[in-house]
């Protein structure tokens, strides 16, 4: 069972995330784009935190997660946008969406250990 | 507000005469040239290991190969094989120079002055205002510390280039769009020295897999996306996301190696060096970054945007809504 759901179209990202996570006591699954992380939250009720790229082919990191909310009513998971995108109305749209924080890459897993632990049930 | 600054370029010298060789080598360290001195023996080889030429000055008087084949035609074999770089031409003679002879020598001169306004036409049509240049280095730097944290980083002083070859076998491209400029930025490696570095703990561990190609190009990528993001965050204005439509074809030849973004301004060029703490002896791993504003350029629209920055993004840490 997993507790943190990594989605990224990036090979390399998806791993530097997921193995920083693994080694810090972390279950983690992965998906490459929204559609397969819609799947895999659809199909593993153990998942707390969401942590998810934007930018990505067959279905956006925002689009993904409005779905969550929405079409799943999923309320409780916790979703953070990993993403190189700082423009405002691009937060305000998250915000909007029910998106629970944003981090701007490059990912440096020790500032959000302790965010991560809380959200999983781990701290 | 921004200055322009002065890069280099670097530039093959075919000179024998010792007077004007000095007088060159002087006028090279006023306007920021890198003087690559040859013979004419050795001149199309240098094309060859020098890829990241932005030109070359030839004297009309250099003594020739030895196969009896003097400047003029060696400014012709030069054309042939680099067609893209500016060819300067001391005249010694007053005769016409022919037709072929002439669509090889972009600029004959006799005077300095005249050199000046060539080079200064040519090789440095553009400029790039220093704060951006060094932008470009820190947010570039910072990114590939990010990808390779156990790498040590340093870069080579910036240049411009005219050639269109590409460094090694993985180059990415991405488009830049802003207010103030439009193109193309590319990164360019070699896949054994890529994967030579990951080997050696430059990367996260775990992360590459077996480090066949498509992860090697996924590394690059994901490389790219970083330094991509960290430009559009800082240099970006909101009110740039307007609909952008004009493109122009963009040409590459696998087999040359060669790409062509269709214009033949000066490219901004910066080389990287990624070096192992643990081994220095080792040779570096070398990542290549281009810029290329081929559809738009305006360093007065950066002025006016760099003198009201926005605030920057603080990188990695999380933010709660």
């Amino acid at each position: 069972m997993a507790h943190v759901l990594v989605v990224d179209d990036s090979s390399t990202m998806r791993g530097i995330v997921s193995s920083f996570l693994s080694q810090n006591g972390f279950d983690v699954a992965v998906a490459s784009d929204g559609r397969e992380g819609l799947a895999e939250l659809g199909k593993d009720p153990a998942i707390r935190l969401v942590v998810s790229d934007i930018n990505m082919p067959n279905m956006d990191g925002l689009t993904m997660a409005e779905k969550i909310r929405n079409e799943l009513g999923n309320k409780d998971v916790r979703i953070v946008m990993l993403t190189t995108e700082d423009n405002s109305a691009i937060r305000a749209r998250g915000r909007e969406i029910g998106v629970t924080g944003w981090i701007v890459k490059p990912f440096r897993g020790e500032a959000v250990l302790g965010p991560f632990r809380k959200f999983c049930g781990l701290a | 507000m921004s200055e322009p600054t002065t890069l280099a370029a670097k530039v093959l010298l075919l000179e024998h005469d010792p007077a004007h060789y000095q007088a060159l080598w002087d006028f090279g360290q006023t306007l920021g040239l890198v003087l690559l001195p040859r013979s004419a023996t050795d001149a199309l080889a240098t094309l060859a290991q020098h890829k990241d030429l932005g030109g070359v000055l030839l004297a009309e008087d250099l003594p020739g190969d030895g196969a009896g084949a003097g400047a003029l035609a060696l400014a012709q074999a030069i054309h042939r094989q680099r067609p893209e770089l500016p060819i300067f031409l001391r005249r010694c003679s007053a005769q016409p120079l022919g037709e072929a002879e002439a669509r090889a020598v972009a600029h004959a001169w006799t005077d300095l002055d005249t050199l000046r306004g060539a080079m200064e036409h040519s090789l440095f049509s553009l400029r790039y205002p220093t704060e951006l240049v060094n932008g470009i280095v820190e947010l570039t730097s910072s990114a590939i510390r990010s990808m390779f944290p156990h790498a040590l980083v340093a870069n080579e002083p910036p240049y411009v280039v005219h050639d269109r070859i590409i460094f090694g076998q993985v180059s990415t491209l991405i488009a830049l769009e802003s207010t103030w400029c439009r193109g193309y930025m590319m990164l360019q490696t070699e896949e054994s020295a890529l994967r030579q570095g990951m080997m050696q703990g430059f990367g996260y561990e775990g992360v590459g897999g077996d480090l066949n190609f498509r992860e090697l190009n996924n590394l690059l990528g994901e490389t790219t996306n970083l330094i991509w993001g960290a430009f559009k965050n800082r240099y970006i204005p909101p009110q740039a996301f307007a609909n952008q439509q004009t493109q122009v074809p963009i040409v590459i030849n696998h087999e040359q190696k060669y790409i062509s973004f269709g214009s033949q301004d000066p490219q901004l060029c910066i080389r990287y060096q990624l070096s192992d703490p643990r081994r220095p002896g080792l040779p570096p791993l070398i990542i290549v970054q281009r810029l290329i504003f081929n559809l738009l350029w305006s360093p007065e629209g950066f002025n006016e945007f760099a003198a009201a920055p926005a605030a920057q993004a603080d990188t990695g840490e999380l933010e709660l809504f």
